[in-house]
């Protein structure tokens, strides 16, 4: 699966949150690595930490929050710049920012600004990064509206965010994150505010730009239907760690980790005809800031047992490129 | 005429709201947020209510309840007389007086979608679930504070989480506590209003079960409002899918699912991500965003995105009419279409 | 509660001025058992005399102790400034509540009638007051809390307009609520806290509207001392008793200092986003 060199890889990665409450492990102990050209989906409910993950890969964490540990390597052209030990405000980290590493959220109109056009917001994006003359950015802004689908791409650019419709200020913000043809384009939950109609037509619209940018993306959501359609690698995350990963048919067809099964069966089945009753996992999610001793999710896990309370589980090979993060796999120590 | 079964029964239920501006507050134009709905609810079922943002789904919910004033039509309800369990002719909530309003209030009840902004901050979860009983002045005191360790039971929160406050409670159990205040008055209908969609995935399943093992205890009928069509799907009996103020689609769950007869269905069924790598549908590519509902689209209101559209779309709104037994569309070309729906796999 | 008072223990500055504060009130609530002499007797062999061991402050033309009027004064000042207070809370935050929630005509007449009250100037609205009441300790305290009470209103209005979106007040309705339950069981217990920072933070403006229309021989009348009039007593005497200023004036602006100080860090305990922007 994975080509020779990697584009990205994250080794060891913590990140914690020192707060008034007490510290909280947001991402604790996480590594991955991603290949030009794939997409790598990373899925878990709210508070896992992936999120966290890939502010962290943009260089965006800002105090209370602190990379303890880890490296974040971004392999280039000119050898490998490990992005953890950049200063979050330096230089350095600007020029990979939009270059090399290009970012969406969730909710496009907190990360336009509400004030300028957003023509000129993307010949901004553009003239920060590269030698060109204003006219000629902005015909390249014009062209960046038309590749990501937005009609009459000259009207637009005089348009200002508000004018736009939630998928449409997403198009635009795909358009700004593509402007300098990043490497790696990290998406964060793209289109969960979107209708499903306008989510199918973002999610088309990535597929395409993956295609003919050779981008690699970040993918993170929490909806399995969005991963099963946009991956070709799965990360699951649960409480800061990764608890399973695989290629994105092992993991839909054989999920080993107890937390995927348990989350494979709590979304309805739109295909299936049979009345069954949803596999819920019982309980909640435990509080990031408690550090219980043993697996994070031993306290909800049907199959827990008396070594999962005492030790964590490594990530360890449970298949061709898939790895799991749980005793039932692993001879016990 | 109204069959025995049917709980509630609406009729061409209109709302609009006006759009003000300027110094006077002259109203300029209306935004027809509901725009002539028809539907009933049989007793015991769940009825699913699809659509986009904007569609009207919630505003449909909220003037049922008249929670939300009607511009016009009817809204029939069985209410249940004041001794107990004889059931009364149909009642128009639409027309109701305060009075009326009040005592229908203990039969129909309404479910939030976010479970931080429908919970008091300032009262306990006993007291949040105990309200509705102190405001129709039912029961004693003590009465009431076992009615309330009941309904926690029910949701299946404990006894002693009874004296604490929201704020410690995660996302899904504040969810069981908005259930459990719904059910205080023992009502006949629940709108559900996007009941799951603020939760994650596991909580979501979790909430999904407890109501479907509540409307079997309870006999309870819902009115599930939502945007996830697999959500619906798993819970409805019947959907109905809504479309800029209007209903274009009402069928059994598995009709409406596996044989859709709008256009409109037919694309939004396309248009969910399925969990499974090997499942590829071609997707319908529906055009452009939903045309503001302050000046839809002449004739038929989908006819801009539609890719079956002739000239009579453009011009003549189609007739909302039964396509089969139980099954209701509003379309021109229902009958010569051949649409596709979910295949099961 | 007590989380509030653990958290406000944390300002320096606030747990020192409120000190201060209630030190005042203190001395408000004892002044007729701890004033060094009778404020009210007059002694014509002692007047004008400068701070001394008997006098710490002095004394005036009709050598009344300065010490003992102050403290005295500060009896006054508490005592209408406070019933004011309570006087604009009591008339706006229920009228604000009321129209805030209900909205409609009666929301606008009453807006545009709080803003009428608003742009006249507070003393000449205080003015009318005193001229038809009298110049009375209760009219003083009607014309310094009608003056106040606009703004009670506003702010109240502003506060209730946002928690009456919430969906919990929408599930009481959807229980058959009234509105009466609703502003008593849901909007009120949420928005206490801002109309308690309200409260406090305008009680300076109080402290200084009563100075100011006693100075003006609007206010409380002689022989009861009040600061403002003794400041305006002093002024005649300024070349030959500049001491006697200092009384008044420094109980003047330690109290006004006081509530602003503790006012701010009531609002920034309470809110404490507010403090991180600072």
């Amino acid at each position: 699966m994975a080509a020779a060199e990697p584009l990205i890889e994250v080794k060891g990665l913590k990140v914690h949150f020192h707060t008034e409450d007490g510290v909280a492990l947001a991402v604790d102990g996480v590594d991955f690595s991603i290949a030009p050209e794939r997409t790598l989906g990373v899925v878990g409910e709210s508070g896992c930490g992936k999120s966290v993950t890939a502010r962290a890969i943009m260089g965006l964490i800002e105090p209370p929050g602190r990379i303890e540990q880890g490296e974040i390597l971004l392999h280039g052209p000119d050898g490998i710049v490990d992005i953890a030990g950049l200063d979050p405000r330096g230089a350095e980290i600007r020029d990979i920012r939009g270059t090399e590493i290009a970012m969406i959220f969730q909710e496009p109109m907190t990360s336009l600004n509400p004030v300028f056009k957003i023509g000129d917001q993307i010949v901004e994006a553009i003239l920060l990064h590269e030698n060109l003359s204003r006219s000629q950015a902005r015909e390249r802004a014009i062209d960046l509206l038309a590749a990501v689908g937005i009609p009459m791409p000259r009207q637009r650019f005089d348009h200002f965010p508000h004018q736009l419709s939630g998928g449409m200020r997403q198009r635009a913000m795909i358009a700004m994150a593509m402007s300098c043809n990043p490497r790696l384009l990290i998406a964060d939950e793209p289109t969960t505010a979107l209708d499903v109609t306008i989510q199918a037509q973002v999610l088309d619209l990535m597929n395409a730009l993956r295609r003919d940018f050779n981008t690699a993306i970040l993918f993170i959501t929490h909806d399995l239907g969005v991963i099963a359609g946009m991956a070709d690698d799965v990360v699951v995350m649960y409480l800061g760690k990764i608890v399973e990963s695989a290629p994105v048919r092992e993991i839909f067809r054989h999920p080993k980790h107890p937390y995927t099964q348990g989350l494979m069966g709590s979304i309805p089945s739109l295909t299936d005809w049979g009345a069954r009753r949803l596999t819920a996992i019982e309980g909640v999610v435990p509080s990031p800031f408690a550090h219980a001793q043993g697996c994070g999710f031993a306290p909800r896990c049907p199959h827990a047992m008396e070594v999962c309370r005492r030790r964590s589980p490594d990530l360890l090979k449970v298949g061709p490129g898939h790895t799991a993060a749980c005793f039932l796999h692993q001879a016990a120590p | 005429m109204t069959a025995e079964n049917t709980l509630l029964e609406v009729r061409n239920l209109r709302k609009y709201f006006p759009v003000r501006k300027g110094l006077l507050q002259r109203t300029v134009a209306q935004i027809k947020a509901v725009d002539g709905v028809d539907l009933t609810i049989r007793t015991g079922e769940t009825l699913g209510l699809v659509g986009e943002s904007g569609c009207g789904k919630t505003t449909t919910g909220r003037t049922i309840l008249r929670l939300v004033e009607p511009t016009g039509g009817e809204i029939l309800f069985r209410g249940r007389s004041l001794a107990g369990d004889t059931d009364t002719a149909m009642t128009d909530v639409a027309t109701a007086s305060p009075a009326q309003i009040k005592l229908l209030r203990r039969d129909m009840q309404i479910i939030f979608q976010d479970p931080y902004s429908s919970l008091d901050p300032r009262m306990t979860v006993g007291e949040i679930v105990g309200e509705p009983l102190q405001i129709q002045g039912l029961m004693s005191r003590s009465e009431r504070m076992a009615r309330v360790l009941d309904l926690l039971g029910a949701v299946g929160l404990s006894a002693d989480h009874a004296r604490r406050y929201p704020h410690e409670f995660s996302g899904g159990q504040r969810q069981r506590i908005g259930i459990a205040r719904a059910l205080a008055l023992n009502p006949r209908l629940v709108v559900a209003d996007e009941p799951v969609s603020a939760l994650d995935v596991s909580i979501q399943a979790q909430v999904i079960n407890l109501l479907q093992d509540l409307q079997e205890q309870f006999g309870l009928t819902y009115l599930f409002i939502a945007h996830d069509l697999s959500v619906v799907k798993h819970i409805s009996n019947r959907v109905a899918v809504m479309y800029l103020g209007k209903i274009v689609e009402l069928a059994d769950t598995r009709e409406l699912f596996g044989n859709p007869r709008h256009p409109y269905t037919e694309a939004l069924l396309s248009a969910v991500p399925v969990a499974d790598p090997d499942f590829k549908v071609e997707r319908i590519p529906l055009e452009g965003d939903v045309p503001s509902p302050v000046n839809p689209p002449s004739g038929c209101h989908f006819h801009p995105r539609c890719r079956y559209a002739q000239d009579v779309c453009r011009t003549e709104p189609p007739a909302y009419r039964a396509v089969g037994q139980t099954h209701f569309v509003s379309c021109h070309r229902a009958d010569e279409l051949s649409l596709r729906g979910m295949r099961s796999s | 509660m007590t989380d509030f008072f653990r958290r406000y223990s944390r300002d320096k500055v606030g747990v020192f001025f409120g000190a201060l504060l209630l030190l005042l009130y203190g001395v408000a609530l004892t002044a007729q058992w701890i004033t060094p002499a009778d404020p009210m007797a007059v002694n014509l062999r002692e007047v004008f005399s400068p701070p001394s061991a008997t006098h710490w402050l002095g004394t005036d033309q009709f050598g009344r102790d300065i010490l003992s009027r102050v403290i005295l004064a500060t009896q006054v000042t508490v005592k209408v400034t406070s019933a004011a207070c309570l006087f604009a809370v009591l008339t706006g935050v229920p009228i604000g509540m009321f129209v805030g929630y209900r909205g409609g005509w009666i929301e606008s007449v009453t807006m545009r009638a709080t803003d009428m009250l608003l742009i006249f100037p507070i003393i000449m609205l205080a003015i009318v007051v005193v001229v038809i009441s009298g110049p009375t300790e209760t009219g003083v305290i009607v014309a310094l809390g009608l003056a106040q009470a606009p703004q009670f209103v506003r702010i109240t209005r502003g506060v209730t307009l946002s928690i009456k979106e919430e969906l919990y007040v929408e599930a009481a309705i959807a229980a058959g609520s009234g509105w009466l339950h609703i502003l008593a069981r849901h909007i009120w217990p949420n928005i206490s806290t801002p109309i308690i920072v309200q409260a406090t933070l305008t009680l300076p403006v109080f402290v200084l509207n009563a100075s100011a229309l006693s100075y003006l021989g609007l206010g409380v009348q002689p022989p009861t001392p009040e600061w403002g009039q003794m400041l305006n007593e002093a002024k005649d005497h300024l070349i030959n008793a500049p001491y006697l200023i200092v009384g008044p004036a420094a109980a003047l602006v330690i109290f006004v200092l006081s509530a602003n100080l503790v006012g701010d860090a009531v609002q920034e305990t309470l809110n404490p986003k507010l403090k991180k922007r600072k």
